[in-house]
């Protein structure tokens, strides 16, 4: 992997609080990579640090191999798009986007042409001359855009930058930031908690849980195989079960709920005989019958509807399996065909899973 | 029918005249800047033209002499000198009081209000009295000098008194807060997210300095100068009692004239010059400065 940025067991600490633990990530070139956690988990001082507003109080921070950890902001190769994104109000939009380049030996003319080119990127012609709070929000955050990208960084960073902006807005801007990334082949980190923003544009995903990083890889890795039950919580909905192997054979494991289910899950390489262990399932991954189905799926159980919420396209039901387990199942909306699949509260069904749907969480 | 009372009578003037009001509200200000300062000015105005009486006074004879008496190189000299010190008092309190309101601004909230506090702490006591205690530090037998010679620094005393640079340091001491105040409001205000993105597009300390913090507390800046430089070119107490004669600035012309030379109408002539240069002066400092407008535009 050719490495963008590395974190080596970074850590952060704010007199008694530890903001980042121990947190080791590498990050490829021209990856879109999320910092994903709930608000104060960390993730805003781990982009603080990779941009150099905080030193580390342990561990390194390498941009393009080599360690950056006692430079100054301006010393690296690294820019940021605020969450507010912090236009100079002084200054035009021009002037915002030229603020860096004098910095750098740019030519005069070249300037104009980088300028230009910079506000063509963000779709800004003709809103040179304005200040900037004669924009709109959406324009301001294109500004800073424009503003850290004309500099060419090595990494851009973008602390939730669509925070401010109204939903429909934001859709839109998620789907421009990662077509914009994707042209111009710029690492990005982007730090948000909104999940759905994370799994739309990120190519992997760091899931932070107070300072420490839960579990970092694709969308789709992180949504179907969560390593802990944070994980599984914080990214779409799960369902929770805990229980004992009463028998674990090459294949699988036989488990006892808490609520009284005997579960049959696929065995992983760990001995897990007589031990506790814990599983989730997303609420898609389950199927339902009527109380007269006939089928002969494993894991398969008796219970009534407590809750339904019809959602058109989808219908979310709120299924007791026993006094200790209540599941949420989320079904869809099929054709007339199948529509003895809509059930009513108070309906008895058959709730069923396949084994490997089930995964087994670390805590 | 009950006639109504009078401040029924008023009420209703001010609703059916609503234009009208602002001045009801500001009436008392009004009467009170008419009497105490627009109308002394008119007298002052007048007298300017008249002469002198032989025992103080004025007699009623219209004359330019005032006005042609100022041009004598002895009080335009004075009249430098006094722009001269004003101004670099005002550079002064610039350069000391923009890195101490800095630190104050970016202290704890704790501290910073025992700093504040501080700051404003000498008001506590009339800068007449602080002025004199500059005399007992600065002169030929005071403290300052007394060390010196102590620490075998200096073999006979300094002279320090009666000179333009003990008036600079009393001018600079005596309006610090007029200084940092200012600053310090302009300042706190500033988003350190600013300067913090300033850093991230490659700016170093001093160019951010330069191009992010001084254009961003520019209003303090110019409040700061102004609340300074006024007050010093008009200033006669610290001058009096730390310049002497020797270095004599145009407030204690003014007040020689009114007191002890006994002509009102010289030293009205002279304030009216004084106060045409200022206005002229700071007319032009917001002008250069491009006070309004980019005033309006941090906004």
């Amino acid at each position: 992997m050719d490495v963008s940025v590395e974190l080596r067991g970074v850590t952060k600490r704010f007199d008694d609080i530890i903001a980042v633990n121990n947190m080791s990530l590498e990050i490829a070139r021209g990856e879109f990579f999320s910092l994903l956690g709930p608000s104060g988990c960390g993730k805003t001082t781990t982009l603080r640090l990779v941009a150099g507003f905080e030193a580390p109080t342990a561990g390194e921070i390498l941009i393009n191999n080599q360690d950056v950890s006692d430079k100054r902001p301006y010393e690296r190769n690294v820019n940021t798009v605020f969450q507010n994104y912090a236009l100079f109000p002084h200054l035009t939009v021009v002037g915002n986007i030229r603020f860096g380049l004098e910095r750098k030996k740019v030519a005069k003319h070249q300037m104009g042409d980088l300028i230009d080119e910079a506000l063509d990127l963000v779709r800004l012609q003709g809103m040179a001359d304005r200040y900037p709070h004669q924009l709109s929000g959406g324009q301001q955050q294109r500004v800073a855009l424009a503003r850290a990208l004309i500099l060419r960084p090595e990494v851009l960073l973008l602390d939730e930058p669509l925070g401010a902006l109204d939903l429909k807005l934001r859709k839109e801007m998620q789907l421009e930031l990662k077509t914009l990334q994707e042209k111009i082949g710029i690492t990005f980190i982007y730090v948000t908690h909104d999940q759905e923003e994370a799994l739309t544009m990120s190519d992997r995903i760091a899931v932070i849980e107070q300072g420490v990083l839960a579990q970092a890889g694709t969308p789709e890795e992180i949504y179907e195989f969560p390593r802990t039950r944070f994980v599984a919580d914080f990214i779409g909905v799960s369902n929770f079960f805990s229980g004992k192997v009463t028998r674990q054979d090459e294949t699988s494991l036989h488990i006892n709920t808490d609520g009284g289910l005997r579960v049959i899950l696929t065995a992983d390489d760990r001995n897990r005989e007589n031990q506790s262990v814990h599983f989730s399932i997303r609420p898609e991954k389950f199927m339902v019958e009527p109380e007269t189905g006939r089928s002969d799926w494993e894991n398969r159980f008796p219970g009534f509807i407590k809750n339904r919420i019809y959602l058109g396209d989808s219908i979310h039901y709120v299924i007791s399996l026993s006094d200790k387990e209540t599941i949420t199942v989320f079904l869809k909306n099929r054709s007339s065909g199948q529509r003895q699949a809509i059930f009513s509260q108070g309906d008895k069904v058959y709730v069923s899973w396949l084994r490997e749907d089930a995964i087994i969480l670390k805590d | 029918m009950k006639k109504p009372g009078l401040r029924i009578m008023i009420l209703k003037f001010f609703n059916r005249h609503e234009n009208l009001r602002a001045f009801g509200i500001l009436s008392p200000c009004i009467f009170w800047i008419g009497v105490f300062f627009l109308l002394p000015l008119v007298f002052m105005g007048v007298y300017s033209f008249l002469e002198k009486g032989l025992y103080g006074g004025v007699r009623w004879i219209f004359t330019w002499e005032n006005y042609t008496r100022f041009m004598d190189p002895l009080y335009l000299k004075i009249l430098l000198r006094t722009f001269r010190l004003s101004l670099i008092t005002t550079l002064i309190l610039l350069i000391v009081g923009y890195p101490m309101a800095y630190r104050i601004a970016r202290a704890g909230k704790r501290w910073r209000n025992i700093l504040l506090f501080l700051v404003v702490l000498p008001f506590w006591t009339s800068d007449l009295i602080r002025t004199y205690a500059w005399m007992l530090i600065l002169r030929d037998t005071g403290l300052l000098n007394g060390l010196l010679q102590v620490l075998h620094i200096t073999g006979k005393p300094l002279t320090m008194l009666y000179t333009e640079g003990a008036i600079l340091l009393g001018l600079t001491y005596v309006y610090l807060p007029f200084m940092v105040l200012p600053l310090y409001a302009s300042i706190e205000k500033l988003d350190s997210s600013l300067l913090e993105a300033a850093e991230d597009l490659g700016a170093t300390p001093f160019w951010r300095f330069l191009k992010v913090t001084v254009p961003l507390t520019k209003s303090g800046i110019l409040a700061g100068s102004l609340l300074v430089f006024i007050p010093s070119v008009g200033v006669f107490v610290v001058s009096d009692l730390l310049g002497g004669a020797k270095a004599m600035m145009i407030g204690n012309l003014v007040q020689l004239q009114f007191g002890p030379a006994r002509n009102w109408p010289f030293g009205s002539a002279a304030s009216f010059i004084l106060m045409a240069i200022v206005l002229i002066a700071i007319f032009m400092y917001l002008k250069f400065a491009g006070g309004r407008e980019a005033l309006e535009e941090v906004r």
